[in-house]
């Protein structure tokens, strides 16, 4: 009975959290007078996806299968590796557009930028932790680590006061308008009037500058094209509406 | 209206170069100024641009829509017009309404070779993705930032081309549309 009640739960995930409206200040993306923005209620799964739930997927819909899915949705690394990590551990190597098909398979979607930053900005206790100086320094210690190969093994950080986990210190996620950042390589180089991300005029152009975590993300998603696929990669699904594994 | 990634996924591996763009990957479904529902596919086997645009935008769209009314007319004078397909980036707003005026406001009713596109997000999502065409849209302003890339498309779907809707020159563009073939020679009456 166990045994079948935790490969039940390893192939569909728990269920979805429900994540309350709110307002909430993403570091970019707020024009001059704005200091925050109404998130709409919504639902997302308290973990990134896992190989099992990945692999389901791929069962059903085999023109996602790594060789049949073409290079215009996925590169050349789509599922490198993915078939020798355990089925429990969150999918990696995934692209954007298979990780937006595997949610919609689902009846879900990706989440938001927003949506997905709103409730990362929470711990444990507190719901916008995201200027609290030793909430930025338990992120950013797990940017600092250097990847080791049972990393997909560790928990990730610990359920958050919405009940989601593993938001930090585990896999970056895709979210659904990942490149929607407007930002250039360098102003120095460049010659135009972005500047958000150039060195120190990118921190002070954003809404908070001690989120030096959410800077990096912000920096990581820019670099991402939807084919990309990473070992470090992952997914998590939303809903606006509940919806059941 | 759902973009229906997970259904409809074209086998272009054999026809596409390594990472080629092709807004033929995956289906996307617009609704064309007469009502009626229409793929890119649609457009399959011959060649045409694609922008983006939305038409309350105050801010880059009336210049690249002033742009795309000069490729048109280049591309007539070259001998090698094309379709154009405006993808609307706001399809809340976007209604048959605002197409009509957005025609009326750059005397476009009588632009025949335009075909002004409305989705919805997810559709709208896709698409830009598939062309890695960045835009985000103010959830309080609704102020939408875009970039500003007309694409050429091939009759299988794939890029050939792009170049900026802004200040960008046009004649390296015109130039990778091919010529028409000339009429075939009629036979002789005998």
């Amino acid at each position: 009975m166990t045994v079948t009640v935790l490969l039940t739960s390893a192939l569909l995930g728990q269920p979805m959290v429900a994540i309350p409206k709110g307002r909430f200040a993403p570091l970019f993306g707020l024009d001059v007078g704005q200091t925050s923005f109404v998130v709409g209620a919504f639902h997302i799964d308290p973990r990134p996806v896992t190989r099992a739930q990945f692999a389901a997927f791929l069962e059903a819909n085999p023109q996602w299968a790594k060789g049949r899915a073409p290079r215009a949705v996925a590169d050349e690394k789509y599922l490198d590796g993915v078939g020798a990590t355990p089925p429990s551990l969150p999918v990696t190597q995934v692209s954007y557009f298979s990780a937006r098909a595997y949610c919609e398979w689902r009846g879900g979607r990706l989440p938001t930028t927003l949506e997905w930053e709103y409730v990362a900005a929470a711990d444990e206790t507190r719901h916008d932790a995201s200027r609290e100086a030793d909430f930025a320094q338990r992120i950013l210690d797990w940017y600092g680590k250097p990847n080791r190969p049972d990393d997909l093994a560790q928990p990730g950080s610990p359920r958050n006061v919405y009940g989601v986990e593993a938001l930090h210190g585990l896999v970056w996620e895709w979210t659904d308008d990942f490149n929607a950042l407007f930002v250039s390589g360098d102003n120095r180089q460049d010659g135009d009037k972005s500047a958000k991300l150039m060195c120190g005029s990118g921190a002070t152009g954003s809404a908070r500058r001690e989120d030096y975590a959410a800077f990096m993300r912000y920096a990581m998603r820019s670099s991402l094209t939807p084919r990309t696929t990473l070992p470090r990669l992952g997914f998590r699904c939303a809903a606006t509406e509940k919806r059941s594994p | 209206m759902r973009t229906t990634l997970v259904c409809w996924l074209v086998s272009l591996s054999a026809m596409a170069a390594p990472d080629e763009k092709n807004v033929l990957a995956l289906r996307t479904s617009w609704v064309a100024e007469d009502g009626k529902k229409q793929s890119l596919e649609a457009f399959k086997g011959r060649w045409y641009a694609l922008t983006f645009i939305y038409t309350s935008c105050a801010g880059s769209c009336p210049l690249t829509t002033k742009k795309l009314k000069r490729l048109d007319a280049a591309l007539e004078k070259a001998g090698k017009p094309l379709e154009l397909a405006v993808v609307s980036l706001d399809p809340t707003h976007d209604t048959p309404e605002q197409v009509k005026q957005y025609r009326a406001r750059y005397q476009l009713e009588q632009a025949s070779r335009w075909r002004i596109l409305v989705g919805d997000d997810a559709q709208v999502r896709t698409l830009t993705m598939l062309l890695e065409f960045k835009y985000t849209k103010n959830p309080e302003s609704g102020v939408i930032l875009h970039d500003n890339t007309v694409y050429l498309v091939a009759p299988d779907g794939a890029v050939k081309a792009s170049m900026s809707s802004l200040d960008e020159p046009m004649e390296d563009f015109i130039a990778k549309v091919p010529a028409r073939p000339a009429p075939a020679a009629r036979a002789p009456s005998r």
